[in-house]
């Protein structure tokens, strides 16, 4: 019952999101709270955060086909499935931030491979790919094939993940502080997202309980330690080092309750369930908070910026709609799969 | 052949006029300008000035804008110029996220100079250039230079502190201005190679 319940609201976002993505096709970006100074906002968000996910789940994937774990074999295939949701989701999430985005396939034909946005395409394209392959079962469960596939996947959905540390370099160069662990934060914050949907989901199935908490654990920890290197990296900056501080306390508590979980029942469906929603939740504020450190402060040095003033941005009901309309197509395209591959 | 720009920051007034004569000529819709002159203070109480800072794009050799444009939509002309083409615009706004000039801007929508009303003739013909959802910027009037005609701010400058013509070329007079004043880019230090020269600054 509760499966058509969930399939039913994901349908109504998800038809939701394309009335709004036509309204907002013929109206235009002015129905976002964005502007000159703030450029980015829910929308990159939502793409950063749904292709860190499938490129975590991608990885978990890949791991498993490696080395061939086959006690992990049934929860890759969901994971795959999911994966493909979270790929769609984020097409879409790109898709409703584009000014024109009937025109987005001029990224394919474009040929500047001097641009993130292309290799984010290529990508994001040829995981999308490999993942109906592996969906359609195609691929072994082991041999060349299943090796050459596993490391195909590992490059495409690490690429896509390490792509997005790249999009303010040109900010960094025009004086912002760079994050000096940013790489390593966002491998980290992909691999924590992925891994909690995946528990997430062997939850939610009532699969055969295996202890993901420890992994969990050491996770967060590789979060964590970028994060506090960061925070050192600009001590002496007071404004940096508050918004930090904000973070890593988030991530000590996430720490703090996974331990507890651990301690208290690490098998228990409910405690890994609500574990996961809260890193799910924390990987979306870092990705936000990615997004937003690079624009909330003026482009151009002072004196210069004196008297410039950037608005603050609050995201508009049109697009925390087709944001949660994306969170939608992600659960009906899972769902789909799992529609059209009774196996699963 | 390369276009480029000197401008002289001792002669600039920050009048405006620039601004202003920029927006007659690319007839842009309200609230976008593709020239803007930047007011900041110098110094300290009681020797404390305002100054003024005109910035056109840098049309940068090495521009940050060009390289991330997934759709090659934005492209250096044969003469220097760092130009867009609209039909191949996706609205993705990596470029101005790039610039690190501020010199791009979105069209968010295209608003007339008149609320309420109807746009005039003059916007009517003007703004058939610009599509809402796309990404505009100073073309350093590359339809008057195909005329042979000066950029529109250059001409207009009341205390005449732009001077516009050829960097590539020694003899010309932005050469030899950028020269003898040691004309310097805004933020050289960036590495973008910009064709805008600031001197006596």
């Amino acid at each position: 019952m509760w499966t058509w319940t969930v399939n039913l609201i994901a349908l109504l976002l998800s038809i939701l999101w394309v009335v709004m993505f036509l309204k907002q096709s013929q109206a235009g970006l002015i129905r976002t709270a964005l502007n000159d100074k703030f450029t980015w906002g829910l929308y990159v968000q939502a793409f950063f955060f749904f292709s860190a996910l499938a490129g975590g789940i991608l990885v978990f994937i890949s791991i498993v086909t490696l080395f061939e774990i086959d006690s992990l074999r049934k929860l890759a295939e969901i994971g795959s499935a999911v994966s493909l949701g979270c790929l769609v989701a984020a097409g879409m999430s790109l898709g409703s931030d584009l000014g024109k985005p009937f025109r987005g396939f001029k990224i394919a034909t474009g040929k500047n491979f001097a641009s993130p946005l292309t290799w984010d395409f290529i990508t994001l394209s040829i995981c999308g790919i490999l993942n109906l392959l592996f969906l359609s079962g195609i691929i072994p469960g082991r041999g060349a094939g299943a090796m050459i596939w596993a490391v195909l996947c590992l490059i495409a959905a690490l690429g896509f993940v390490m792509i997005h540390t790249l999009f303010f370099l040109s900010r960094v160069g025009a004086g912002f502080r760079s994050q000096p662990f940013l790489g390593l934060d966002t491998l980290a914050q992909s691999l924590w997202g992925g891994t909690a949907l995946i528990v997430l989901l062997a939850v939610v199935l009532k699969m055969e309980p295996f202890n993901m908490v420890r992994i969990l654990m050491i996770l967060t920890i590789f979060v964590l330690i970028p994060q506090a290197g960061s925070t050192i990296a600009t001590l002496t900056i007071k404004s940096r080092g508050a918004e930090y501080k904000k973070i890593i306390a988030m991530d000590a508590i996430l720490l703090l309750i996974l331990i507890l979980i651990q301690i208290g029942g690490p098998k228990n469906p409910v405690l890994l369930a609500i574990g996961s929603i809260l890193i799910l939740i924390a990987v979306f504020l870092e990705k936000s908070h990615l997004i937003r450190q690079y624009q909330t402060k003026p482009i151009l040095p002072l004196p210069y910026s004196r008297y410039e003033d950037i608005p603050p941005y609050s995201p508009t009901s049109y697009e925390w709609i087709m944001s949660l309309g994306s969170v939608g197509a992600c659960v009906l395209v899972t769902s789909i799969v799992f529609y059209l591959k009774p196996g699963l | 052949m390369r276009y480029g720009m000197v401008i002289d920051l001792q002669k600039c007034t920050g009048c405006n006029s620039c601004t202003v004569a920029c927006r007659a000529e690319q007839g842009t819709p309200a609230g976008v300008h593709f020239h803007k002159v930047i007011k900041y203070e110098f110094g300290k109480y009681p020797n404390a000035k305002m100054k003024f800072l005109p910035m056109p794009c840098m049309h940068c050799q090495d521009p940050p804008c060009q390289k991330v444009c997934p759709t090659g939509a934005t492209f250096i002309h044969p003469e220097g110029l760092v130009l867009i083409d609209e039909n191949k615009c996706i609205g993705c706004r990596a470029c101005m996220v790039a610039c690190p000039y501020e010199s791009r801007q979105f069209l968010w929508e295209i608003k007339t100079y008149f609320l309420g009303t109807h746009p005039t003739p003059y916007e009517k013909i003007k703004q058939r250039g610009f599509e809402k959802g796309t990404v505009v910027k100073c073309n350093f009037c590359l339809q008057r230079l195909e005329q042979g005609r000066l950029p529109a701010c250059v001409t207009t400058c009341p205390s005449e502190a732009r001077t516009f013509g050829d960097i590539d070329d020694p003899e010309s007079e932005v050469s030899r201005l950028i020269v003898r004043h040691r004309g310097m880019p805004f933020r050289a230090e960036l590495g973008t190679e910009p064709s805008v020269y600031y001197m006596k600054g």
